[in-house]
């Protein structure tokens, strides 16, 4: 294992804060991260006070697990002095832990004060008392003292309604070599997603919800008709949806990592076109949000929506194309195999 | 004969991409009102990056294009290559762009600009122009050294266009455009 201080903070604008913090703390263990973030699905559910999206249908923790050896720890602490008292531990046993925190107590951040939002930090040191954290997000290094990481813990639990202070670490017991199983296994994954199939927790969550391709239609409707509607007191659900569709161009960026990582480099570049159209919505809900002209972007979304979905659907074609011509590779190699070894035993035999 | 043709984007410009100190309350090349700093660009029109040369097309509230599905139109003219400035804001962007002569395609591409605040460029554009600082709507930010990118877009044969359309996305803009190649007659 490298030096964990071997780089302090890790900034990826590709990732929300969580993925953010959880990518340097698995690069500190070695992990190659282009691997690793490679679920690019789609779900889409009305709810009772809003709309739930995800490109997601493994949790991180259990896809990193089952296909990445390496291993999540989460601790719920209600007790804040012991909350404390169990991090120093964690940093004194070299591992680095992350914190789920209140961004509203932390002092260096510009929502200090001002708004209550989930967020996680890494301790990767003692001094003395005090923490060492590297906040990636906000890109700051730096020591904040233990009240501070207590109290932001505590106000995520009054403000937030998590059940307790919560902190997390990973273990790797060791390397991980990637081969060309692990890219079909996700390969086709992705497709059985992005052709309908609820996978892992979406299962229990599947009535109702609109999975993979199908999903794209309804959400272009659902959104395009609250943003002609243009009710500015809906202002909080249009920053939800602006950080959930976000969480969709970013999946498809990731994926198109994972893509070249395994020198798929035509395929890619079409997921990195997907990441963009979604991007494009992105930026008009921003537009729209920070504005307050909801309705003027209605027409460039649906527009985009358009091009969007032909590329998904295109993606999706490709993706399926590229895992039959590679299953069907696999399957002659197998077969060869059992054939090599057939001819070798006759041979043994032979007098 | 091969020539260089600047183009005159003036009745397209819709965006506050370049301020002077004094100004810089106008920026508005990204969603927070940073901008690029006057004094830091060429001043004379044209200017010359890498034997390419530009002119600004600089009006008195704008001096960029930000992409909103635009179709600029020129003199038709036998077009190999094309060398365009601009940059992306709040991330690296590239969407699609066409060249149309009589109302039809007759090429399509991609172009490409990173984030104006990038430190390298992230895909094939270069770095053309770099600042010391950019400008936030209340003064200097040295913390970023801000950038120019060009594209260049090359034709495999030369193409006669009169239409240039741009898709339409937020964060991109176009500073210049400059077109190697032949007028018609």
């Amino acid at each position: 294992m490298g030096d964990p201080m071997d780089f302090t903070i890790y900034y990826n604008p590709y990732h929300n804060c969580r993925n953010m913090t959880i990518s340097a703390m698995v690069m500190r263990l070695g992990a190659t991260l282009e691997y690793l973030f490679g679920q690019a699905g789609l779900f889409y559910k009305e709810e009772k006070n809003g709309v739930f999206i995800t490109p997601y249908y493994r949790s991180l923790e259990s896809e990193f697990a089952r296909s990445h050896g390496i291993f999540f720890h989460e601790d719920k602490i209600t007790d804040a002095n012991q909350f404390i008292t169990h991090l120093r531990r964690l940093v004194e046993k070299k591992h680095t832990v992350a914190v789920m925190l209140d961004i509203y107590e932390l002092p260096y951040s510009i929502y200090y004060r001002d708004n209550h939002d989930y967020h996680d930090i890494e301790i990767v040191a003692l001094e003395e008392e005090r923490f060492v954290i590297c906040d990636h997000h906000f890109q700051y290094y730096g020591v904040v003292d233990a009240d501070v990481i207590q109290k932001a813990s505590l106000s995520l639990v009054h403000h937030l309604g998590i059940d307790a202070c919560t902190s997390y670490y990973f273990t790797r017991p060791r390397d991980y070599t990637y081969h060309k199983d692990d890219f079909i296994r996700v390969l086709s994954e992705n497709c059985q997603a992005m052709k309908g199939k609820a996978i892992d927790y979406l299962v229990q969550e599947a009535a109702g919800a609109y999975i993979g391709l199908q999903a794209l239609e309804p959400m272009k409707i659902r959104i395009t008709e609250f943003l002609t509607r243009n009710d500015q007191r809906q202002a909080a659900f249009l920053y939800e949806l602006y950080k959930m569709v976000k969480e969709i161009s970013h999946s498809r960026h990731h994926f198109h990592l994972f893509l070249k990582a395994f020198d798929q480099e035509e395929i890619a570049f079409d997921f990195l076109e997907a990441a963009q159209h979604w991007a494009v919505i992105t930026n008009l809900l921003m537009r729209a949000y920070i504005t307050g002209g909801y309705n003027d972007v209605t027409d460039r979304v649906e527009r985009r929506f358009d091009k969007l979905i032909e590329k998904e659907m295109q993606n999706l074609d490709n993706m399926a194309r590229l895992l039959a011509a590679l299953t069907s590779d696999s399957n002659k190699k197998k077969r060869y195999a059992s054939k090599e070894q057939r001819v070798q035993h006759k041979k043994a035999l032979l007098p | 004969m091969k020539e260089y043709v600047c183009l005159d984007l003036q009745p397209y410009v819709n965006n506050r991409g370049i301020t002077s100190l004094e100004e810089c309350h106008n920026g508005a090349l990204s969603q927070g009102g940073s901008s690029l700093p006057l004094e830091q660009l060429p001043e004379t029109s044209p200017f010359v990056i890498d034997s390419v040369p530009f002119i600004w097309s600089k009006t008195e509230r704008y001096d960029n294009i930000e992409l909103a599905g635009q179709a600029i139109t020129l003199e038709p003219m036998e077009v190999c290559g094309i060398h365009i400035l601009g940059v992306s804001n709040n991330g690296n962007y590239f969407d699609r762009i066409a060249f149309l002569r009589n109302g039809a395609v007759v090429h399509r591409d991609f172009l490409f600009f990173s984030d104006f605040i990038s430190p390298t460029a992230m895909f094939r554009e270069r770095c053309a122009l770099q600042m010391d600082y950019a400008h936030t709507r209340v003064g200097k930010y040295d913390a970023v050294q801000p950038k120019i990118w060009m594209d260049h877009l090359s034709f495999q044969k030369p193409c006669e266009i009169d239409t240039i359309c741009l898709e339409d996305n937020v964060a991109m803009h176009i500073f210049a455009i400059t077109l190697l190649g032949q007028k018609r007659g």
